[in-house]
């Protein structure tokens, strides 16, 4: 993969980890769960964010971005659905960006793509959906923490864990991260324990 | 090449206080926020804003130091990634804190400013990724926490 296309590749993958690694503590139930009146839950966001991947990336070179296919309003609805149902609905979203994103080479990103009927060159679109991705990823996250309260498990650097990480010159790389969080979910029992980050 | 310098600088503008499509960023997350509603906590051990405002901050002077491989100058708290706050919870110290955070901002910028747009691609001395990728991260660090902050004000009594 070329360098700057990577770059941003990695640094999706890190924010697809930290979703998949915060739902992946949560059961169905769980899911559906909402922290305040009117908010959002884990299930209305990964709609919305896997709505948005799959809308904006199928078909990327060479249709607008936003489909007609795509209903926005609908993905906020509040639904109860198996957390399989989630994970299907998540990676479509996901299947559909790196697909997209495998295909590019760095002397791609200065051709253009169209959203909403605008031209924007295709590096800055990819910028524009990271952003948005790692905002709505914080959010999953946060709601998770939320309700799995006590039984959390940490996500990155555990509290009074950060003098141990930097002596020992851990790799803060956004694949490091990916890669970490992909381990810890594959090994790790359900979380029992207290910790907070 | 795409994404030169000026790219870059858009990003991370667009992720802290610059108006972007993509709403609300991390300056515009903390904007009116009273010390009380910083400070409050959804649960025991979890983070409150005040905490994540300087959070970022200090990701940004880590940023600003591999970017710079500079030896000079610390983070001006003692500690490292998660520093709980507040201290006093003053309308002073809130203001004090938000001002770390623009500072170190500011001090990350003027050093992407002065990037070579040949070393884009390249790893600063000490970095474990690309200038380009580190860049890249903090921008998106920075949202990741902004669309925190918006929930936790929804959450905090007023």
């Amino acid at each position: 993969m070329s360098p700057h296309v990577e770059a941003i590749a990695d640094e999706y993958t890190r924010y697809k980890a930290l979703g998949e690694a915060a739902i992946a503590q949560l059961d169905d139930d769980e899911l559906a769960l909402v922290a305040s009146e009117g908010g959002n839950s884990v299930i209305a966001i990964v709609w919305h964010v896997a709505g948005n991947l799959e809308s904006r990336f199928t078909d990327f070179r060479t249709s607008d971005g936003e489909k007609p296919w795509r209903d926005r309003d609908e993905e906020f609805v509040l639904r109860t659905v198996t957390k399989s149902a989630v994970l299907e609905k998540w990676e479509r979203g996901w299947d559909a960006l790196l697909g997209a994103i495998g295909e590019l080479s760095d002397d791609d990103l200065l051709k253009t793509v169209t959203i909403r009927r605008q031209q924007l060159r295709i590096d800055q679109a990819l910028q524009r959906s990271l952003a948005h991705t790692a905002y709505h990823i914080g959010q999953i996250v946060f709601l998770a923490k939320q309700i799995r309260s006590g039984g959390w498990r940490c996500l990155s650097i555990p509290l009074g864990g950060s003098a141990a990480h930097n002596a020992r010159g851990a790799d803060e790389s956004a694949k490091a991260h990916a890669r970490m969080l992909d381990h810890a979910h594959s090994i790790q029992p359900p979380p029992t324990t207290t910790s907070s980050s | 090449m795409p994404s030169d310098v000026n790219e870059l600088l858009f990003l991370v503008d667009t992720a802290y206080n610059r108006v972007s499509w993509h709403g609300t960023n991390l300056r515009g997350s903390i904007r009116g926020i009273s010390p009380r509603q910083a400070a409050w906590r959804p649960g025991r051990g979890r983070h409150n804003i005040w905490e994540l405002v300087v959070h970022a901050a200090y990701w940004k002077y880590v940023a600003w130091r591999r970017l710079t491989s500079s030896t000079r100058g610390s983070f001006p708290l003692e500690g490292s990634n998660w520093f709980e706050r507040p201290s006093n919870s003053t309308l002073a110290a809130w203001r004090s804190d938000i001002a770390l955070l623009e500072q170190t901002h500011r001090t990350l910028r003027s050093a992407i400013a002065d990037l070579n747009p040949r070393d884009l691609d390249r790893r600063p001395v000490k970095g474990k990724t690309t200038t380009r990728a580190l860049v890249t991260g903090v921008a998106a660090h920075d949202l990741y926490h902004a669309g925190q902050i918006q929930l936790l004000k929804r959450l905090a009594p007023r």
